[in-house]
C-alpha cells in the first residue's frame, strides 16, 4: 500500500531532515543579520494569523491557514520594526513585547472558540513530529508519503532556486546594505524577502517541529558553522549539513530512548554547537588554548626584551635590568621570570652580564619591531 | 619632590593577544595639565582607562597619589567619551550631576541638599543651570559634555583624567571647558586629557605625553612636541605639521 | 446596584489577584532595569532555560513540590545566563545568537524530560503542563507568601541599593571609578532576575514571562524623564495590571496569563499614543526653550 517510504520511522526522519535543511537555510540570514530572535518572535507570532484565518474560512486543511500564519508572521517582524523606529523602544524590548502580546491573542481567540475548533496550543510550541506520518499526502486514492515532507520539500526547493537566483545580490546586500543600495539593489526588498521566506519556513515547519525547535535549527547551525567557515556560501552548506547531523542524531536518540523528537533534535544542535565551540580551526576552544600558551610565552619575551630595551641604555639601568629585580618590575612571579629568561637567552636574544640582562642585537631588533606595530 | 599624582611603572596592556600598550614608565606631577597625545589606535583611552582600574595590566603597576587606585576612593573624576553612555537613559541634567557625589555617600546614603548646592554650583560653573530639569535625550553634544564635566566637578576631585572633552563640541563649549580645566589647575587639581588635535597642544597644555602603544615622550610641551618626536609617532606628516607651526607662530 | 456585586470576589479570587499583583509589582519594577540594561530578552530565554529545570525537580521530588521545583529552576536558568555570557564573551557568537541558541537547546531538554513525565504518568503531574502558558488561577495561598517574599526582596533592594542601580546603569565605566563593586550588584541583579523568572512562571507561563518584565518598564518610559519615577510607574502598573487582568479574565473568562499581556499591549500603546501627543503639543514651548537656552549659552543651545 504505502510504496515510497515504506516505514514510519523513515517517514519521521524525512519530515524531521527536510523541516531540518529548511531551517537552517532561512535561519542562516537572520543570524547573519543578527537578527536570531526574529525566528522566536515570529514562530510564537504565526499562531495568531492561524486563528484568525480559520475564522474567515472554518476550514482547519485550507491553505489559507497558511498565508495567514506567513502574513502575521510578517507582522510580527513590522510590529517589531514599528516600535524601534517610531515609538522610541530598544530591538530586544521590541521584540520581547510584541510576540507574547501576538500570542496571548491566539491563545484567547482560541479558548474563546474552544467548542468549535480543535487547536491544540501545546502542540504549537512542542510539535507533533511522531504523528506527521500519519497525515499522508493523497493523491487520486494512493497516499505519497506525510504531507509534511511534501510542503518542507517544496519549500526546501523554493529556497534552493531563490538562492540559486538571488545569491550574488544577497551576498552584497547582507555584507553592505549602503553599497548595495548605492549600486541599486533594494536592502529593504531584500530585508522583507528574507523576512517572508523566514516566515514562511516558520509558518511550514512548527506544525511538524514545534516552535521551539524551530528556533533552534534556525540558529543553531548557523551559529555552528559561522565557528568553521568565513564565507557565505560555506556558511549554507555547512548550516545544511549540521542541522542534518542534528536531525538524524536527534531522531536516532529519542527513538532509541523513547522520548520527544523535537525536544532531542533541539538538544542535538547545541551538542553539534559545542562539538564546534570545542574543536573549529581558529575560534575553537582547543585552538584558542593552544595559540594562547604560545603567544604568551612570546608576549612575555616581547615584553622583557622591550623593557629591558627602553631601560639598558638609561640611568637607571642598573636597576631596571638586574636579573633579580626583573620579579619585582615585570610584577612576575620567579618561576615565570626564570622561565621566561631562559628560553630568550637560548634564543639568543639575550645576553647576562654581571648580573645584568642586555638585549643581543636580534633582541633589540625584535624589540623595535614590536613596539613600533 | 612630591607625590607624583600618576606613577605609572612598566605597564603593559593587551587585548586579547595583541598588545595595546608597551612597557609604559610615566609620572604625572600635581598640578599640570597635560595633554595625552598620539595618533589613532596608541593606546591614549587605553591608558587612562587602565589607569581607572577599568581595564586589567598584563604587567606593571598604577599608582595614583603614592596609592593603589582602590585607596584612592573619589579623589580621581573620570570623564568617559560622550558616546560610551545611553543617552537616551531617563534622567534629568540634575541626576546626571548628582551622580558625582555617590562616591563619597556609599550605598545607602541619599543626597542631602549641600550636594543638591553642590551640583547646582557645578552646572552653573558649566553654564547649564537652566538646564538643570531637562531630561538628558534633548541635549546637544556640546550641552552632553558640559553634564559629565559638571558629574565630575561635584565629585571634588583632584586628578582628573578626560578622554577626548573636545571631540565634536561646539566653539563655545570648547573654550569654556578649556577655561574651566585652568580653573582646575590654578586650584591645584591635575588634569590629564586624551587630545588627538595636534595644532592646538601647545595653547592647551603645559605638558604632554606622546603615545604609540610605547611611550615616546613625556614632559613639558615643548620638549615633547618636536619634529623628530612627531615624526616617529605619524610619520612624515606629523613632523610636517609642526614645522609649519614654527614657520608661523 | 452595587458594582461589587458584579464581581462576586470569592477568596480564590482574591488569592488569585494578590499574587499577580505583587508579581506585577516585582517583576515590573525589576524588569525596568533590564529594559534601560538593554537586556529585555534574556526574560524570554531564562524562562524557557528553566522549564527543564522545573520538571528536574518533579522528577526527583516526585511531588509538586514548590520549593524543589524553584531550586531546579533557578539552577537552569543559572546555568543557561552563565552559559550565554561565556558565549558572548569567549566566541564570535552574537549576544542574539548566544541567547537564542541558549533557549532553544534548554527547552529542548524540558520537552525530553516532559514526554519522560508523560509515559509515567502519575496523579500528582496533572498541572505541570501548566507552566508552558500559565496558570494563575491555581495560584494556592502558600504561593502568595512566595510571591510576597520575592516582592519584598524586589523592593529592599532597589530601595536600598538606589543609587548604585542608577549609576551602573547609566555609566557602568563612571561607575567603577567611584569605586562601587560594579560585580556584586550584577550578581545581585541576576540573582533576583532569575528568581522573579522562575517564581513568574507559574503565573504567566514560559512564553509570557518576558511580556511582564517588559511591558510596564517601556510603558512607564513614555511617561517620564526620571529613572526613579520610571521604575516605581512600573512596579505599580505591573501590579496594577495584575489585578485588572485577573478580574478582566475572570469576567469574560479568559485564561489569566494572556489577558494581563493583552491588557499591558494595550497599557503601552495607550502610554505611546499619549507621549505622542503630548509631545506635538510641546512642540511649539519645545522650541522657545531651545531658543532661551541659545541666549543664555551665546549660541550653545542651538548645535
Amino acid at each position: 500500500m504505502n510504496n515510497f517510504p515504506d516505514t514510519a520511522d523513515l517517514q519521521t526522519l524525512l519530515v524531521a531532515c527536510l523541516g531540518a535543511v529548511a531551517c537552517a537555510l532561512g535561519g542562516a540570514f537572520l543570524v547573519l543579520r543578527r537578527l536570531s530572535l526574529l525566528a522566536d518572535a515570529i514562530s510564537h507570532s504565526i499562531l495568531l494569523g492561524i486563528v484568525l484565518a480559520w475564522i474567515l474560512v472554518r476550514d482547519l486543511g485550507s491553505p489559507f491557514l497558511l498565508l495567514g500564519a506567513t502574513a502575521s508572521g510578517v507582522f510580527a517582524v513590522w510590529l517589531v520594526e514599528w516600535f524601534q523606529q517610531r515609538a522610541g523602544i530598544k530591538e530586544d524590548a521590541a521584540m520581547g513585547l510584541v510576540f507574547p502580546a501576538l500570542f496571548s491573542a491566539a491563545v484567547v481567540l482560541i479558548s474563546q472558540l474552544a467548542h468549535s475548533v480543535h487547536l491544540d496550543t501545546d502542540a504549537v510550541i512542542n510539535g507533533r513530529l511522531e504523528l506527521a506520518f500519519l497525515d499522508p499526502l493523497i493523491v487520486g486514492n494512493t497516499p505519497i508519503g506525510p504531507r509534511s515532507a511534501w510542503i518542507l520539500g517544496g519549500l526546501v526547493a523554493l529556497q534552493l532556486i531563490l538562492l540559486a537566483i538571488f545569491f550574488h545580490p544577497l551576498r552584497i546586500v547582507w555584507f553592505d546594505p549602503a553599497f548595495a543600495a548605492s549600486i541599486g539593489i533594494s536592502p529593504v526588498l531584500f530585508h522583507w524577502c528574507v523576512t517572508t521566506t523566514a516566515s514562511l519556513t516558520c509558518v511550514s515547519a512548527f506544525d511538524a517541529l514545534g516552535s521551539i525547535l524551530v528556533v533552534a535549527l534556525m540558529v543553531g547551525p548557523a551559529s555552528s558553522a559561522l565557528l568553521w567557515a568565513r564565507q557565505l556560501s560555506g556558511v549554507l552548506v555547512l548550516s545544511v549539513l549540521f542541522a542534518l547531523v542534528s536531525a538524524t542524531l536527534g531522531f536516532v536518540t529519542g527513538a532509541i530512548l523513547d522520548v520527544s523528537l523535537s525536544g532531542m533534535i533541539a538538544v542535538c544542535t547545541g551538542v553539534v554547537f559545542g562539538i564546534s565551540w570545542f574543536a573549529a580551526p581558529e575560534d575553537g576552544l582547543v585552538a584558542q588554548w593552544a595559540r594562547k600558551r604560545r603567544q604568551v610565552l612570546e608576549f612575555r619575551i616581547g615584553l622583557l626584551l622591550v623593557h629591558l630595551s627602553t631601560h639598558e641604555d638609561g640611568p637607571d639601568s642598573d636597576e631596571e635590568c638586574r636579573y633579580d629585580r626583573l620579579t619585582s618590575h615585570l610584577k612576575w612571579p620567579e618561576t615565570l621570570v626564570t622561565d621566561v629568561t631562559s628560553d630568550a637567552l637560548r634564543r639568543e636574544l639575550l645576553i647576562e652580564e654581571k648580573g645584568l640582562l642586555r638585549c643581543t642585537l636580534r633582541g633589540r631588533d625584535l624589540a623595535k619591531h614590536l613596539s613600533t606595530n | 619632590m612630591s607625590t607624583p599624582a600618576i606613577e605609572i611603572e612598566d605597564l603593559t596592556v593587551a587585548y586579547g593577544e595583541r598588545p595595546a600598550l608597551w612597557d609604559i614608565d610615566l609620572k604625572v606631577p600635581t598640578g599640570v595639565m597635560m595633554g595625552l597625545i598620539g595618533p589613532n589606535g596608541a593606546g591614549k583611552s587605553t591608558l587612562i582607562k587602565t589607569v581607572m582600574g577599568l581595564i586589567k595590566p598584563a604587567a606593571g603597576t598604577v599608582r595614583i597619589f603614592g596609592k593603589p587606585l582602590s585607596e584612592t576612593g573619589s579623589r580621581v573624576a573620570y570623564v568617559p567619551q560622550r558616546s560610551s553612555v545611553d543617552w537616551d537613559f531617563p534622567a534629568t541634567v540634575m541626576d546626571v550631576a548628582l551622580m558625582g557625589c555617590f562616591g563619597r555617600l556609599g550605598w545607602l546614603g541619599r543626597p542631602k541638599s549641600i550636594d543638591r548646592q553642590t551640583a547646582r554650583e557645578a552646572l552653573a560653573r558649566v553654564g547649564i543651570s537652566n538646564l538643570a530639569t531637562r531630561p538628558v535625550h534633548q541635549l546637544s553634544g556640546g550641552q552632553q559634555q558640559r553634564v559629565f564635566l559638571a558629574r565630575a566637578l561635584v565629585q571634588k576631585a583632584e586628578l582628573y583624567l578626560l578622554d577626548e572633552p573636545f571631540q565634536g563640541v561646539d566653539a563655545a563649549t570648547e573654550s569654556l571647558i578649556l577655561d574651566l580645566l585652568r580653573t582646575i589647575r590654578s586650584e591645584g587639581g591635575t588634569v590629564v586629557v586624551v587630545h588627538h588635535d595636534l595644532q592646538t597642544v601647545a595653547d592647551r597644555f603645559d605638558q604632554a605625553a606622546l603615545l604609540k602603544v610605547k611611550l615616546l615622550a613625556s614632559g613639558p610641551v615643548d620638549e615633547v612636541m618636536t619634529p623628530e618626536l612627531l615624526q616617529k609617532a605619524y610619520g612624515s606628516s606629523g613632523a610636517g605639521l609642526v614645522t609649519s607651526r614654527d614657520g608661523h607662530p | 446596584m452595587n458594582p461589587l456585586n458584579l464581581w462576586e470576589i470569592t477568596p480564590g479570587l482574591a488569592t488569585v489577584v494578590l499574587g499577580t499583583a505583587l508579581l506585577g509589582l516585582a517583576t515590573g519594577a525589576l524588569g525596568s532595569l533590564a529594559v534601560l540594561r538593554r537586556n529585555s530578552l534574556m526574560g524570554d530565554a531564562l524562562s524557557h532555560a528553566a522549564y527543564p529545570g522545573l520538571l528536574a525537580g518533579f522528577l526527583l521530588s516526585g511531588t509538586k513540590s514548590v520549593a524543589m521545583m524553584v531550586l531546579g529552576a533557578s539552577i537552569f536558568a543559572a546555568l543557561a545566563q552563565w552559559l550565554t555570557g561565556l558565549l558572548i564573551r569567549s566566541t564570535r557568537v552574537r549576544p542574539d545568537a548566544a541567547l537564542a541558541l541558549v533557549m532553544g537547546c534548554f527547552f529542548g531538554f524540558g520537552m525530553i524530560l516532559q514526554s519522560h513525565l508523560q509515559q509515567n504518568p502519575s496523579a500528582a503531574q496533572a498541572g505541570l503542563k501548566d507552566y508552558l502558558f500559565g496558570q494563575a488561577g491555581l495560584l494556592l495561598e502558600e504561593d502568595i507568601a512566595l510571591l510576597a517574599a520575592l516582592a519584598l526582596l524586589v523592593l529592599v533592594a532597589l530601595v536600598m541599593g538606589w543609587s548604585r542601580w542608577k549609576i551602573i546603569t547609566f555609566d557602568r565605566a563612571h561607575a567603577v571609578s567611584l569605586g562601587i563593586n560594579v560585580f556584586f550588584w550584577d550578581v545581585l541583579y541576576n540573582f533576583l532576575f532569575i528568581l522573579s523568572v522562575v517564581i513568574g512562571l507559574q503565573v504567566a507561563g514560559v512564553v509570557l514571562m518576558s511580556a511582564l518584565l517588559i511591558m510596564p518598564g517601556c510603558a512607564a518610559r513614555y511617561w517620564t524623564k526620571r529613572m526613579s519615577t520610571m521604575v516605581t510607574l512600573a512596579g505599580a502598573s505591573g501590579a496594577i495590571l495584575g489585578v485588572g487582568g485577573t478580574f478582566a479574565s475572570d469576567q469574560l473568562s479568559w485564561p489569566p496569563g494572556p489577558t494581563i499581556v493583552l491588557l499591558g499591549f494595550a497599557w503601552l500603546i495607550i502610554s505611546f499614543f499619549v507621549r505622542d501627543i503630548r509631545k506635538k503639543r510641546n512642540q511649539y514651548s519645545g522650541n522657545s526653550a531651545k531658543i532661551s537656552d541659545a541666549l543664555h549659552l551665546g549660541g550653545v543651545g542651538a548645535n
